[in-house]
């Protein structure tokens, strides 16, 4: 009943980023990004949009919520990996850079399952290329 | 210390019809060429709120998993999610319904995979949102990336009428 895909393609492991992997407790309650991060992504993610051609999610608040999640794992593990997966490793998972935004995925076919960069003809793609950081807390207060 | 070793597999999906919102390293899902639906502006989730996330469905662990999922009697919904993934709180809204419109019928859980890894690595998550379906301790079906209302309804359908 299910298909499976047939093609591999093996990411080569980048030789930069050899950066020490600090030991980050499985269990982590869920802190706030720092401000400075979610400024950081939030800026790459309106250049991004408009170098790629990709519309934020008609509901920002999907938007703010990566931006967030990618603002926190570039406060944890130096890089902004992907937020909407799940990896055994996430430092070994920066470091070979192929789920770090934007991703390979991203870069070659404009494909964001996060739904931050949404092609126009994607029936959630909004009409904006730009996210204001009191659009970003308001839509994650509280959570 | 070499960190260089970390090789990762990624299963292109070129051949797969090109999915709704999921990730091309999935390797087992259905999923349609062209999302099954348009919609016509709004779509039809549920707006993100800024109020705490009240979800309707229970949260799930890995201690609870044997009793809860594999010994349940009625089918079993568990949404895979991860702390700050976007789409995965605009599936936590069509799950929210699903469990009000099938209650006595379907017991729906939430598990986040950041907290509990063993779980996600025992079905191999990769991506989230997913959606997996269980009958009588078996997993029957999974439901990859973020789908319209319709799609979780149909494979839950199948579920039932199995």
């Amino acid at each position: 009943m299910t298909s499976q895909a047939s093609i591999f393609a093996v990411a080569i492991p980048s030789v930069a980023p050899l950066r020490c992997h600090r030991y980050l407790p499985v269990v982590r309650a869920q802190a706030e990004p720092s401000d400075k991060s979610v400024e950081v992504m939030r800026k790459f993610s309106e250049q991004y949009a408009r170098k790629s051609g990709t519309y934020f999610c008609v509901d920002k608040g999907v938007t703010s919520v990566v931006i967030k999640g990618l603002a926190d794992h570039k406060d944890t593990l130096g890089a902004p990996l992907c937020p909407c997966r799940h990896y055994d490793d996430k430092p070994a998972e920066a470091a070979q850079g192929f789920w770090n935004c934007p991703c390979v995925p991203m870069r070659e076919r404009k494909e964001c399952h996060c739904m931050l960069f949404l092609t126009p003809d994607n029936d959630f793609a909004g009409k904006e290329q730009s996210i204001t950081l009191d659009e970003i807390k308001e839509t994650t207060a509280n959570m | 210390m070499a960190s260089s070793t970390s090789f990762s597999l990624t299963i292109s999906c070129a051949l797969l019809p090109k999915p709704f919102f999921s990730s091309p390293s999935s390797s087992h899902f259905r999923i349609p060429q062209k999302p099954l639906i348009h919609f016509q502006n709004p779509p039809p989730f549920p707006k993100i709120r800024s109020h705490p996330h009240q979800t309707t469905a229970t949260p799930i662990t890995k201690d609870l998993w044997e009793n809860t999922i594999l010994k349940s009697e009625t089918p079993v919904l568990v949404e895979f999610y991860a702390s700050w993934c976007g789409p995965c709180r605009m599936v936590h809204r069509i799950i929210d319904e699903i469990v009000a419109e099938y209650a006595g019928k379907l017991k729906c859980f939430i598990l986040n995979t950041d907290t509990d890894m063993q779980i996600a690595e025992d079905y191999e998550i990769k991506v989230v949102p997913v959606v997996l379906l269980f009958k009588n301790g078996q997993k029957y079906d999974s439901v990859i990336g973020t789908m319209p209302k319709e799609f979780y309804v149909a494979a839950i359908e199948r579920v039932l009428k199995s």
